[in-house]
């Protein structure tokens, strides 16, 4: 009876594989977005298959991982920064005239009745190259401000929205 | 004792599923440049999802062939780690034909990889509009993108457009689609979830789940 119950339990006991959910070249910094997992039966698990997605995201893929294919510790390096992580989340990056060495800023634009705001509380990500994080619900007005006069900097106490 | 033995043989032996398939794998680790024999190769059942769609799954079509990457031991070999073996473009579903392009993406292709979606700005429309939704493949100066296949004329000739790329999260902008002639392969903008000229792009519309089209 007990051989009997742990062989039901064994038969029960599944695993989860981690696979790749897209071609992941070198140097690509696994997300969990890129893994997608596979349930099998834990005596199926071919050996040194990965089962935790937190152990491998962020790590870096050494030898190219095909869209399918088992994840596995001997294709990837070590541990990175994943780079989008520099984006805050729900924010999208756009390129800006960025005015500014603030954390705080706020995207303005030079209009004839004087400055307005276009969207508040950007983040800047890449200051000498001008990459500005925006709100997504900010980015079509600020993406129609891009070849106007408008840059990122400290708004004004009290400075209007644009329209 | 007889009924002991028979269940713990049970318990040991590794319980095959319907959809298990038959599929040949590294039977050690293999490095580049191996040319493979039987030697190298066992085989073991796996159940369907865990075989990638480019793997070679019998043994015959194996040998013979010489390895461009290493294999983990128990991993099915895909055609990409072989030798002079093409990976078939996959067939096209539903909606447009897409077309993989070259596009610098200045600083920015420090913080995107593959499988990013970005977004093309035409910023000196009037408004500004997308030109087109894509998907990153390959990072890298210049980096590899997916798009659309009809919208790639107008994306070589804006070679100033903004690039948008999304953080984690991020809903996709309600952004108008630029103006772009009708696509040659008959599938028009605006069906199979492909927003039409004007339309204004909604979450859940960002057309980036194509097949690929090399």
């Amino acid at each position: 009876m007990t051989l009997w119950l742990l062989g039901t339990l064994a038969l029960a006991q599944s695993v989860t594989v981690q696979t790749a959910r897209i071609d992941l070249p070198e140097g690509h910094v696994l997300r969990e977005r890129d893994l997608a997992e596979v349930t099998l039966p834990e005596r199926g698990l071919p050996m040194g298959t990965v089962t935790d997605a937190t152990t491998v995201v962020g790590r870096t893929v050494k030898i190219p991982v095909f869209a399918g294919e088992m994840v596995r510790g001997e294709y990837l390096g070590p541990a990175q920064t994943v780079p989008d992580s520099l984006i805050p989340e729900g924010h999208w990056l756009l390129p800006a005239d960025v005015r500014t060495e603030s954390d705080e800023t706020d995207l303005v634009r030079l209009m004839p009745g004087g400055f307005c705001v276009v969207a508040r509380s950007v983040t800047v990500v890449l200051a000498d190259a001008g990459w500005v994080a925006v709100p997504t619900a900010r980015v079509p007005a600020a993406v129609a401000s891009l070849r106007a006069d408008a840059s990122v900097r400290r708004a004004d106490p009290g400075m209007r929205d644009c329209r | 004792m007889l009924l002991g033995a028979l269940l713990g043989l049970w318990m040991v032996a590794a319980p095959a599923r319907a959809d298990d398939v038959t599929v040949a794998v590294a039977r050690l680790p293999l490095p580049a440049g191996k040319k493979l024999d039987w030697d190298d190769l066992s085989t073991i059942k796996l159940p369907e999802e865990l075989v990638p769609p480019t793997a070679v799954v019998l043994g015959a079509d194996l040998v013979g062939k010489t390895l461009s990457m290493p294999v983990a031991v128990q991993s099915p070999i895909v055609r990409q780690r072989l030798v002079g073996m093409e990976v078939a473009p996959a067939p096209v579903a539903e909606g447009p034909a897409e077309q993989e392009v070259a596009r610098e993406l200045g600083v920015v292709a420090a913080i995107v990889q593959a499988g990013d979606k970005v977004g093309f700005v035409q910023v000196d429309a009037s408004p500004a509009c997308v030109i087109a939704w894509g998907e990153v493949v390959r990072r890298g100066s210049p980096a590899t993108v997916r798009v659309p296949a009809y919208v790639v004329p107008e994306l070589t000739l804006a070679d100033d457009a903004a690039v948008l790329v999304p953080g984690p999260g991020a809903r996709p902008p309600a952004l108008p689609l630029c103006k772009v002639p009708p696509p040659a392969d008959g599938v028009v903008p605006g069906e199979d979830g492909v927003p039409a000229e004007g339309e204004v792009l909604l979450e859940g519309d960002v057309p980036v789940d194509a097949e690929v089209v090399r």
